[in-house]
């Protein structure tokens, strides 16, 4: 029996539209076509469309879907923070 | 008969009961209480000195080599000296001496070196006494090149796989011989470093790969609250008997006077002149946000905040904010706002709103994104953010700029890892505060003393040696020794960045609220009103520690001159020596995040004095500030020699 291979690391990444918001929306509205995508946070004016969105999936899809959307959008991995004590 | 123990502070508690061969009892009596605890404890041990014959030139050259004392007769002093023990004398083979040049060609015995225990202070007597005849230098731990990666931090890839093991006692008491729970307690050097926490016997135990003790560089022993640290570079441990350490209540400090019943303002709040700061400037109307690991509302100087917004479990429950499992977002909001005039310690805005926004622990750049939406969408004045990350961010970066353009001023700590200031403290919208201690101001032996830099100058200030550094600094501030409040209702001396802004974040608020300028720019957020106020911060600072602006960058912000309040009567040797101040000697003529920094050596480096350009035009001259020459426009001035 073949060893299976380890699972591909999901990690989250921040999605933000370079110039207008509307980028955003309209990334999120196709990310029903990428099941390996899932939206976990949305981050925005209460009154307004959100201008980021956070999501999880793998490192390869999302450098694939950062290359594809360049110009609109900033998809970058979600770093942890630290205390300065 | 007590035994002598070895302290540097004035007020040092009373010695434990100690037997004559240096076991000591520190428990609280033999009838109750806590057992009677034996043990030694803990000094300063005798290090490996190296001691060995130099041939010193004479004025003529090398041929007048002046006879060094040959190594049989270095090894005879020693022997002789009671406090020195000679551990090995090593000399070269038979035939493989060195040959043709130094004290070698003399044939007078004179090469090898001679290994002796004595104390730092023994060994300066000798080298001094050498005359400049004898090399006498510390033996030095080696190591092996291990690859230390980032984080985690304290993870080693050495593991002794076979040899001895052994345990250390280590017990800590109050100086009341109480034994103190909850204690961490770790030692440095060795094979590996080694951390426990006491129990509630006050007792560790660590486990040491090898058996010698003289390999251990370092103890630290760290209490949670209320007590200071206590640091011993090379300490004297046994393996036989516990090891004693006793810490001093915070409360026995001077300036610490009976904390928590009696008030007390931080040094370095003094240090910012907030004592001379009227009473009732107490920050009434200003929105401050603290993001960091939420603050203890059940802490006596922490219950008047009633707002908050947990952002790491905001899928479940918002309202966690108050709940602060790390204390540090309640040391720092301690540092800003504490409440209570008459027990504790003195925030600098006591009447600010604050709105407390939890990240950690385990925050990540999305949630400081979420926490400053929150920020914009409460109308907050003023951001702390005692944090940091590995990179910069651009979706961060960008919401700095929105919560700038909402007129929100951000304020960061540079860093303490020693090396460029971090993210988001080196973005261009964020005023970035480094770290400075002064001397006189925490217990010698706490460790506090490790972060001691060597550029102390005549005041006692020094840059802490943590802090980060580079052109992005604009201000330092007090992160050394800073006592502030922790959960549940204690308090704690701890060193940081974090620590340092803070400070500027309460000054921050005091400004904003009574300095006459805002009064009509309160109603109007912008990011010009963001951009005045970072240039009062960084035109009321004064030069401090002996380094350059890329480690104070402007100084340490003064408070009654941030406030416009009158400063005739200071006889600060800053003001009597400078025509003026503000830009320190050697200081960069505009902000550190003005796009023309001139470099360190540029025509652009202006001293003694500065003025703002284009601002009388909107009415907001810097009192004292003269108008001279043409400039750029309001907000980016440029700061020149005027006087002031």
């Amino acid at each position: 029996m073949p060893a299976s291979l380890p699972p591909v690391p999901i990690n989250r990444y921040i999605v933000r539209a370079t110039r207008d918001d509307d980028e955003l929306v309209r990334f999120l509205a196709t990310l029903g076509t990428e099941p390996g995508v899932q939206v976990v946070d949305l981050i925005g004016p209460s009154s307004g469309p959100p201008h980021t969105a956070v999501v999880e999936t793998d490192a390869p899809t999302a450098e694939r879907l950062r290359q594809q959307t360049l110009d609109q959008l900033t998809i970058e991995p979600d770093q942890p923070l630290s205390l300065y004590d | 008969m007590a035994k002598h123990v070895k302290s540097g502070a004035a007020d040092a508690p009373p010695t434990p009961t100690a037997t004559q061969d240096g076991a000591a009892d520190t428990g609280t009596d033999s009838t109750g209480g806590a057992a009677p605890m034996l043990g030694r404890l803990v000094t300063e041990r005798k290090k490996k000195y190296l001691v060995a014959p130099r041939a010193v030139l004479g004025s003529f050259g090398i041929s007048s080599w002046a006879a060094p004392p040959g190594l049989s007769t270095i090894e005879q002093a020693l022997t002789a000296i009671p406090d020195i023990e000679v551990i090995d004398t090593i000399t070269p083979r038979a035939g493989l001496a060195t040959a043709g040049f130094g004290p070698s060609s003399m044939g007078d015995g004179a090469e090898g070196v001679v290994v002796a225990r004595m104390t730092d202070q023994k060994a300066g007597e000798l080298l001094q006494r050498g005359q400049g005849q004898l090399i006498v230098e510390r033996d030095q731990h080696l190591a092996l090149l291990d690859p230390m990666l980032r984080r985690p931090d304290l993870v080693s890839s050495l593991t002794p796989y076979q040899g001895p093991q052994c345990d250390l006692l280590l017990a800590v008491v109050g100086a009341d011989g109480a034994p103190l729970p909850e204690v961490e307690v770790s030692l440095f050097g060795g094979v590996l470093p080694s951390t426990a926490v006491t129990g509630a016997d006050g007792v560790a135990r660590l486990r040491l790969y090898g058996n010698d003790t003289h390999t251990i560089s370092g103890l630290y022993v760290k209490p949670r609250a209320d007590y200071w640290s206590f640091y011993q570079r090379d300490p004297d441990l046994s393996l036989q008997e516990a090891n004693v350490v006793m810490l001093r209540p915070l409360a026995d400090w001077p300036a610490l006077r009976g904390l928590p019943q009696q008030n007390a303002m931080g040094w370095g709040a003094r240090a910012m002149r907030l004592d001379g700061v009227p009473q009732h400037y107490r920050g009434r109307g200003i929105k401050v946000a603290v993001i960091d690991s939420g603050a203890a509302t059940t802490h006596g100087n922490l219950n008047a905040i009633h707002e908050g917004f947990d952002v790491i479990n905001k899928r479940t429950d918002r309202s966690t904010w108050n709940v602060d499992t790390l204390g540090h977002g309640s040391h720092c909001t301690g540092v800003i706002a504490a409440t209570d005039p008459a027990w504790g310690i003195r925030g600098f805005a006591p009447e600010a709103e604050i709105h407390v926004c939890k990240l950690f622990p385990g925050g990540q750049v999305s949630q400081l994104i979420d926490a400053l939406e929150y920020c914009i969408e409460q109308g907050i004045d003023i951001v702390n953010m005692s944090l940091g990350g590995s990179a910069p961010s651009e979706a961060l970066e960008r919401q700095i700029v929105r919560a700038k353009q909402a007129g929100i001023a951000c304020i960061a700590a540079a860093g303490n890892s020693a090396a460029a200031v971090q993210y988001p403290a080196s973005s261009p919208h964020v005023l970035a505060v480094a770290a400075i201690g002064k001397l006189g101001e925490f217990p010698p032996d706490s460790y506090h003393a490790e972060t001691i830099g060597t550029d102390i100058d005549m005041y006692g200030y020094f840059t802490a040696r943590f802090s980060c550094f580079g052109p992005q600094v604009d201000v330092c501030a007090p992160g050394v020794a800073v006592v502030s409040s922790v959960p549940p209702n204690n308090f704690a001396a701890w060193d940081g960045t974090s620590m340092a802004a803070p400070h500027v974040t309460g000054l921050a608020a005091l400004v904003l609220a009574h300095r006459p300028e805002f009064g009509s720019m309160v109603q109007a957020r912008s990011p010009e009103r963001v951009e005045r106020l970072f240039q009062v911060l960084r035109m009321s600072a004064r030069p401090v520690t002996l380094n350059d602006p890329n480690h104070i960058g402007y100084g340490l912000p003064d408070a009654l001159v941030a406030l416009g309040l009158p400063t005739a009567q200071q006889t600060m040797p800053w003001q009597s020596t400078a025509a003026g101040y503000g830009a320190p000697g050697g200081m960069h003529a505009m902000s550190p995040h003005d796009s023309g920094w001139p470099s360190m050596s540029g025509a652009g480096m202006q001293h003694q004095g500065v003025q703002y350009q284009g601002m009388q035009h909107q009415g907001m001259q810097h009192p004292g500030i003269q108008q001279q020459g043409p400039g750029l426009p309001y907000p980016f001035g440029t700061v020149r020699v005027s006087g002031w």
